[in-house]
């Protein structure tokens, strides 16, 4: 029987569930505080399935981030343990996607202007590599900060010998190719390169442009970096087919279980896609495009992959990873076990889904293939990881194989040190003027750009100020107000915009013991879960600062659970500093900051609320969520389905 | 305001600003030794919370194709040049995980959409298509089924 207080419910989740099919909504996200990520909350704007939030990044900026709803989900409510306040607001279709486009092209701008920054910053590395004189030759794997990669071309080896024989799979390109466009079209490609590559310049670097915007894309440019990086990558690509280079072992990767055997439909649906992969490589080393060497070496290694993958019956992928990329780390903590099963076992469940996918598509292009390999990828890594007790290696979203490497000595522009320094010279002073450029406008600022400020600036420019309130219901001032505390914006939004719905994702920790709750002894369950020495949801995190009692389910006792931890912190800083010389300063850390964030609960103010080093997705995932209506605005109405809700157990 | 309410928001405050840290990224993992995160790549930390799964195809190539509708309306509407559109198309394509921008169909039904946007109409229209579609017959398809279902502006 499914108890009323459990189903009261859900509303933001499946609120948020029903909004493609109500467009002409939109949601604001107001995440309630914690400490150390956002001791004032956090706030966000959800158009669709896409979360558009502002974040401050390590470079001092604010940069606005676009991520699916489930990722924000799990990121808030059961990392951080923090409730997400929802309110939906009723605005025209037309009126939606002005918020959307404004959204989506400030993103794109916003990208667009990083990427600018970090090509001249490739300009600047590649420059001093020419001024360093060639010194010492440089293997393929280590390439310094900045220094332009050639993406692709670190899967093969391309500075030992020709192999006397070369990869099959590269032979018979090589001689479709031959056979296509003649014999000499390879050789000529390659001198014209090589002539290209050497004769290179920097162009002259122009005046200080127009300051940057959040609104105008910067100026498109060719730049000298991106410019090489075209030329050396065709280059590594024809020195690779017409050597037939086979793929380093050690950039392709398998699992031995029965899970990565090929079934029959897989086998066919790889002989297709090598089929037709070997036609497109043909057109590509005849093609005009600029940027075609990257595509040709990782279709190269991709060709390879996939023909030994039908040589040894087993599957057998591409290393994606970058070089330069996040780690799970830790992996061998004993606390963390079902983090672990949970992710192996979704990874593998992807693996399988998207093997599935890949064999029922009516077409398999690099799309369908990619998304296999991506997940091959991540099954494997994690796989791997907890086998080897080593760190695991993530990457955001999805990912085109990277392969990196440095290009050769040998391939760098001839350009003399009298015209190389001057040009060094400029090109860092032009990544000093854009950085300065950038920060004054994306700087983060406590008050006139944080991430709720941000947001009402972004949302509400996507119209004339004279028809903001016609079309939102009202406006949100942040200037000369608190409206930029997370907390005071979500009033502000209910009280201004045409709010028609509000509701709660509730954090993982009040999830779970609502579940208690209804099943077992209510006194019991709050005794155990009211502090962080018995609690069975909350794991001690290294991250957390210390404290004792959670005071974020309860109101009354507030001040009298923070005097506690207040104490507690100090008696826990008194020890750490004693210790201090022997296990270092954590513990003495940790203490002072417990009692400094027990202050605000002495004032009935909660902002601590524990967080967790990994936790079960599956909560977030399947939104079991109380429904929580607040009062005030229009009233809530219940979303929740019989039909659509999984109510399984929590634990 | 009382002076309850008062105190509160300033404790918040203090709060705030003493943490100064306001919605930073924030990720469950560490960054491997002696290396740093690309900048340019602004999604990042937020998606490593994630790190079992792969987003939806669907979601994804949608992003994909607004970010191609959203550039070539730019790009036309401040007359950029061909190298540089196709090199920006081919920097958003690696992102979302395509080498080959010129196999993809989304990328021409996102041009042709961006086409749409700019304004562009009539013997204009047709003839920035034919320069991005290379007069590529399928892909010339493509960008008109993309011009097709985008709105007027």
């Amino acid at each position: 029987m499914i108890r009323r207080d459990s189903i009261a419910i859900a509303l933001a989740t499946l609120m948020v569930a029903s909004a493609p099919a109500r467009a002409a909504t939109f949601e604001y996200l107001y995440v309630e505080s914690n400490v150390g990520g956002s001791s004032g909350g956090h706030a966000a704007i959800l158009l669709g399935d896409r979360v558009f939030h502002y974040m401050n990044a390590d470079d001092g900026s604010l940069r606005l981030l676009r991520e699916p709803f489930d990722a924000f989900r799990y990121t808030y409510t059961v990392l951080e343990n923090r409730t997400v306040h929802v309110g939906r607001i009723d605005i025209s279709q037309a009126s939606y996607e002005r918020i959307r486009d404004r959204f989506n092209r400030r993103h794109l701008i916003e990208q667009q202007h990083f990427r600018a920054l970090t090509s001249q910053r490739e300009d600047a590395a590649l420059l001093e590599r020419i001024v360093a004189g060639h010194g010492e030759r440089r293997v393929t794997t280590a390439r310094p900060p900045d220094d332009p990669a050639i993406l692709g071309a670190g899967f093969f080896d391309l500075e030992g010998p020709a192999p006397a024989v070369g990869a099959p799979t590269l032979r018979k390109l090589l001689a479709r190719i031959t056979s296509a466009y003649g014999p000499e079209m390879l050789a000529r490609r390659l001198a014209a390169t090589d002539r290209a590559l050497s004769a290179l310049r920097p162009d002259p670097v122009p005046a200080e442009g127009a300051k940057p915007s959040r609104d105008r894309m910067p100026p498109d440019e060719t730049t000298f970096s991106e410019r090489f990086v075209d030329l050396a990558s065709a280059r590594a690509a024809l020195g690779v087919l017409m050597d037939a280079r086979p793929v380093r072992r050690t950039t392709t990767r398998s699992g031995a279980t029965a899970d990565w055997e090929l079934t029959p439909a897989d086998r066919s649906v790889l002989e297709a896609f090598a089929e037709s992969l070997e036609g497109r490589l043909a057109e590509l080393f005849h093609s005009d495009r600029d940027d075609w060497g990257y595509a040709a070496l990782v279709g190269m290694a991709r060709l390879e992959a996939v023909t030994r993958s039908l040589a040894s019956g087993r599957w057998i992928f591409l290393d994606v990873f970058p070089e330069r990329t996040h780690v799970i780390a830790d992996v061998a903590h004993p606390g963390r076990s079902e983090f672990f099963d949970e992710l192996r076992r979704y990874s593998r469940s992807d693996f399988f889904a998207t093997r599935a996918a890949l064999a029922s598509a009516d077409e398999v292009g690099e799309r369908e293939y990619s998304a296999v390999e991506v997940a091959a990828n991540r099954a494997l890594e994690i796989r791997d990881g907890i086998a080897n007790g080593r760190d695991i290696r993530v990457f955001a979203g999805h990912l085109a194989p990277q392969g990196e490497a440095s290009a050769p000595d040998a391939w760098l522009p001839r350009i003399d040190r009298a015209t190389a320094e001057p040009a060094l010279r400029a090109a860092r002073m032009r990544v000093e003027s854009t950085e300065r450029g950038l920060r004054d406008v994306y700087a983060y600022e406590l008050i006139e750009n944080n991430c709720v400020s941000a947001l009402f600036e972004t949302l509400e420019s996507a119209f004339a100020d004279a028809e903001v309130a016609e079309r939102l219901g009202g406006r949100v001032e942040t200037r000369g107000t608190l409206n930029f505390i997370p907390w005071i914006s979500f009033d502000a939004v209910k009280r201004e915009y045409r709010v028609v719905e509000v509701g709660e994702i509730p954090s993982l920790r009040l999830t779970r013991m609502a579940a208690m709750y209804a099943r077992e002894n209510r006194a019991r369950v709050y005794l155990r879960e009211s502090n962080t020495l018995t609690s069975s949801i909350y794991r001690s995190n290294p991250h957390d600062s210390f404290f004792v009692f959670f005071t974020d389910d309860v109101v009354w006792p507030r001040p009298f659970y923070g005097a506690f931890n207040f104490l507690a912190g100090i008696g826990q800083a008194t020890l750490g500093l004693l210790r201090m010389p022997f296990t270092g300063p954590e513990q003495f850390v940790a203490g002072v900051k417990g009692a400094f964030f027990s202050l605000p609960e002495l004032f009935f103010v909660n902002l601590r609320k524990g967080s967790l080093d990994y936790g079960p997705s599956v909560v977030a995932r399947t939104g079991h969520v109380s429904a929580v209506p607040t009062g005030g605005t229009p009233p809530v109405r219940n979303l929740l389905k019989p039909e659509n809700t999984t109510l399984e157990s929590l634990e | 305001m009382s002076p309850t309410r008062h105190a509160l928001l300033c404790l918040a405050i203090a709060a705030l600003a003493t943490s100064a840290t306001g919605c930073i990224f924030k990720s469950s993992t560490s960054q491997a030794s002696s290396e740093s995160s690309s900048a340019s790549s602004s999604g990042l930390s937020r998606s490593l919370t994630s790190p079992s799964r792969s987003s939806s195809p669907s979601s994804r190539e949608a992003d994909y194709a607004l970010d191609i509708r959203d550039y070539t309306a730019e790009w036309v509407l401040s007359g950029g040049d061909n190298d540089s559109f196709e090199r920006r198309i081919s920097q958003i394509a690696k992102e979302d995980g395509i080498t080959d921008w010129r196999q993809d169909d989304s990328t021409y039904r996102g041009i042709g959409r961006g086409l749409k946007k700019a304004g562009l109409k009539g013997d204009r229209y047709k003839d920035v298509a034919a320069q991005l579609g290379g007069s590529d017959p399928q892909r010339m398809q493509w960008i008109q089924k993309g011009y097709d279902a985008e709105s007027e502006p």
